[in-house]
């Protein structure tokens, strides 16, 4: 074992038990759910303690052990499991109590009556992710260590799909948008693909261009600074004209529905937005690879194109994938404007919930973005890892 | 053969080359030895054409590169470097594949080749070819480096400072087994260093450079006997002749002839060179040490012999 992995253990300890103090905290916060006569209504806030009654005290259980855990001598490899399963168990016993107290509280108040997750819940979900973080650290990378890390959503997945938490706001309002649902979460999917994939494709070139001729990267990166920091609105309020002329000047693009509004501005703004990491990584990567192997590849006969597709982006991928994943992220949840601007996507439950005030509308847009973005970035930094064994030391 | 003629290379008004006129027979391995900044690897360079000379010719086999494919005239010479330059993202294996890649060889015979250049430089197969550039020591890499120089069996090797960046030990190592792996390949070798031991060692000849011009081309020996000027009788300094001897060995001599009590002398095989002979004679105090070979005695070596073997100028054939 490595001095740096050594000190990366014991660091670890100490971000498990802020993650178990948050825990203990949320769970004695003052809105751990929050509960409404009807769906519109402002509500009143309850602790995990009041509506949990004797499960709280097994939620508490969980957090008090893994600080314990994250304090004992215990070797490594049962410290770190029974830690990320005690970290990942007390949110999701918090999830299914919440289920059983709304179903409970919709017989007593009634079918317009809702019950929310509330801060306190979020901050329990939060504390997991930073304890199980800290304890599968302990682990060697693997499938024992992916497992505790995906457990909990999986957890929560299993709840959802059993029927054990549909009392609960959000599934309430999933339930009366079911068929909307699955038709956004696409389109949002959509947005995403298509604007990454432009971006790939441009920040890929732009990239490569900047770094093979060094003289473009001030008017490159300056180009995109600008798009970088121009808020999305105005951007998409910039393109309004210059879309709504070509579509009256070329019928085609109109039959495509290339509008002021809808998904047109919002691909072409998404794209934008994503360029600017994929092009920055490129050109870091390229030009910090060590000189000696770009001689030695040129050296020993190979082709201008050879030497970019054999060695120099297989050498350059794991910061591109990083730039990637950067833009991934910032894509899915930048996607949202297009509920704005006509296009849709899950953007459409997140302002139709912000207008009507329904805070539980506006998780059921938030929520499933939240597990997009995490999805997308443990599993580009899966790929990452995979296409870089030649890093591992001896 | 390589033939330079008036190769020039300039930057930017300064004269990196200047005029260089040099030919490297087949079969032979010439040395470019000289300060930094003497331009040694701007030749190297324009060889394989990485670099392109302002002025002047490089021809190889008669032919003037600058009318080839660049890349397919790469192809066709072996290149290693100082820093090795191996590529990181590919196993052992694949870094000695790539130029029979390139050329396009069918797989069993990239398979048969790659084992048979792993054993050529030392290394198993079995044990390295399957591990990353990364796991390898500076010896272990280097090694890497000469097998994939070598793979396609190119008949030119460019040698760009192999061995400047390893350790004294495995560095003196490699050199050793550079020099039987020459004897036996007998390829036409362009070396760069500025290690003169290194250079004497490997070099069947040496060309001295300085400021871009060449001072003198010639054999190790002959450059020790007859320095041309007084920048190259400078450069090597008075112990030329002391370094020179690593060439002989014991076995290229005429030896005395044993004499009464010569059995009780220290003992020395025949195989090592005179330098390594000197050392054994100053180290234990002797006037003289037995020669074996297999474990006879064959004569005698004391500083006599080895004033009389200077007398003559001989070809350094000691392997």
């Amino acid at each position: 074992m490595s001095r740096t992995e050594a000190s990366l253990h014991e660091r670890a300890r100490a971000v498990a038990v802020s993650g178990a103090v948050l825990g203990i905290v949320a769970a004695l916060a003052p809105f751990g759910l929050v509960l409404r006569q009807t769906r519109i209504d402002r509500g009143a806030g309850v602790s995990l303690v009041d509506a949990l009654g004797a499960w709280w005290w097994a939620i508490v259980a969980c957090w008090l052990l893994v600080a314990l855990l994250a304090r004992s001598r215990l070797p490594l490899r049962p410290r770190g499991v029974a830690a990320s399963l005690l970290s990942g168990l007390a949110p999701v016993l918090a999830l299914w109590q919440a289920g059983v107290f709304a179903a409970a509280y919709a017989t007593k108040a009634g079918d317009l009556s809702r019950v929310s997750l509330g801060p306190g819940f979020w901050l329990t979900a939060a504390a997991a992710y930073v304890a199980v973080f800290a304890a599968t650290a302990w682990l060697e990378p693997g499938l024992l260590r992916a497992a505790l890390s995906y457990g909990p959503f999986a957890g929560a997945g299993a709840l959802v799909a059993g029927g054990a938490l549909s009392d609960l706001g959000i599934l309430k309002e999933y339930a009366n948008n079911a068929d909307a649902f699955g038709k956004q979460f696409a389109l949002h999917l959509g947005y995403v693909g298509a604007s990454v994939a432009v971006g790939l494709a441009l920040g890929l070139a732009l990239g490569l261009l900047a770094a093979r001729r060094p003289a473009s990267e001030p008017a490159v990166f300056g180009a995109l600074n600008v798009l970088q920091v121009l808020p999305t609105l105005a951007f998409i309020g910039l393109l309004y004209p210059v879309l709504t002329r070509l579509s009256e000047r070329a019928p085609v693009l109109a039959s495509l529905g290339v509008r002021g509004v809808g998904w047109a501005p919002v691909v072409i703004v998404l794209a934008a937005y994503a360029v600017y990491p994929i092009a920055r990584n490129t050109h870091a990567a390229l030009t910090s690879l060590d000189p000696a192997v770009i001689d030695a590849a040129r050296g020993i006969g190979m082709a201008p194109v050879q030497v970019l597709a054999r060695v120099e982006l297989p050498l350059a991928t794991p910061v591109i994938l990083a730039g990637l994943r950067v833009a991934l992220v910032q894509t899915t949840a930048g996607a949202i404007i297009a509920g704005l601007v006509g296009g849709g996507g899950l953007g459409t439950f997140v302002f139709l919930g912000a207008s009507e005030t329904a805070s539980d509308l506006m998780l059921l847009g938030v929520v499933p973005i939240v597990a997009l973005a995490l999805t997308f970035d443990r599993g580009l930094s899966g790929i990452e890892t995979a296409l870089t064994r030649w890093k591992e030391p001896a | 053969m390589i033939e330079i003629s008036g190769l020039t290379k300039e930057y930017g008004g300064h004269r990196a080359v200047d005029g260089l006129d040099l030919t490297v027979a087949s079969g032979e391995l010439t040395v470019l030895l000289g300060p930094s900044g003497a331009g040694k690897t701007t030749v190297l360079r324009c060889i394989n054409r990485l670099i392109e000379p302002t002025s002047g010719t490089v021809c190889v086999e008669g032919v003037d590169v600058a009318t080839l494919d660049p890349v397919e005239l790469r192809r066709r010479m072996g290149y290693v470097i100082q820093n090795v330059g191996l590529f990181p993202n590919m196993t052992i294996r694949e870094n000695v594949a790539a130029v029979p890649r390139l050329l396009g060889w069918d797989k069993r015979r990239i398979a048969e080749r790659i084992d048979e250049m792993l054993e050529l430089v030392g290394l198993d197969p079995e044990r390295y070819g399957g591990k990353y550039p990364r796991q390898l020591s500076g010896g272990e890499a280097q090694r890497v480096g000469v097998a994939r120089a070598l793979a396609a069996d190119p008949p030119i090797l460019l040698m760009d400072e192999p061995f400047g960046a390893v350790d004294p030990l495995t560095r003196e190592r490699l050199q050793r087994e550079m020099r039987h792996l020459q004897a036996r390949l007998r390829k036409t070798v362009v070396f760069v260093t500025h290690d003169i031991d290194e250079a004497v060692l490997l070099g069947d000849r040496i060309a001295l450079m300085r400021d871009g011009r060449l001072e003198q081309h010639d054999t190790p020996e002959a450059l020790w006997r007859r320095p041309a000027n007084e920048f190259v009788r400078r450069f090597f300094g008075e112990n030329l002749g002391l370094r020179v001897i690593i060439r002989y060995c014991l076995a290229d001599v005429r030896l005395k002839p044993l004499e009464e009590g010569a059995t009780a002398l220290p003992r020395i095989d025949a195989g090592v060179t005179l330098k390594e002979a000197l050392a054994e004679l100053v180290g234990r105090r002797a006037r003289a040490l037995a020669v074996v070979r297999d474990g006879a005695p064959i004569g005698m070596f004391d500083f006599d012999v080895l004033l009389a073997s200077l007398a003559e100028e001989g070809d350094g054939a000691c392997s």
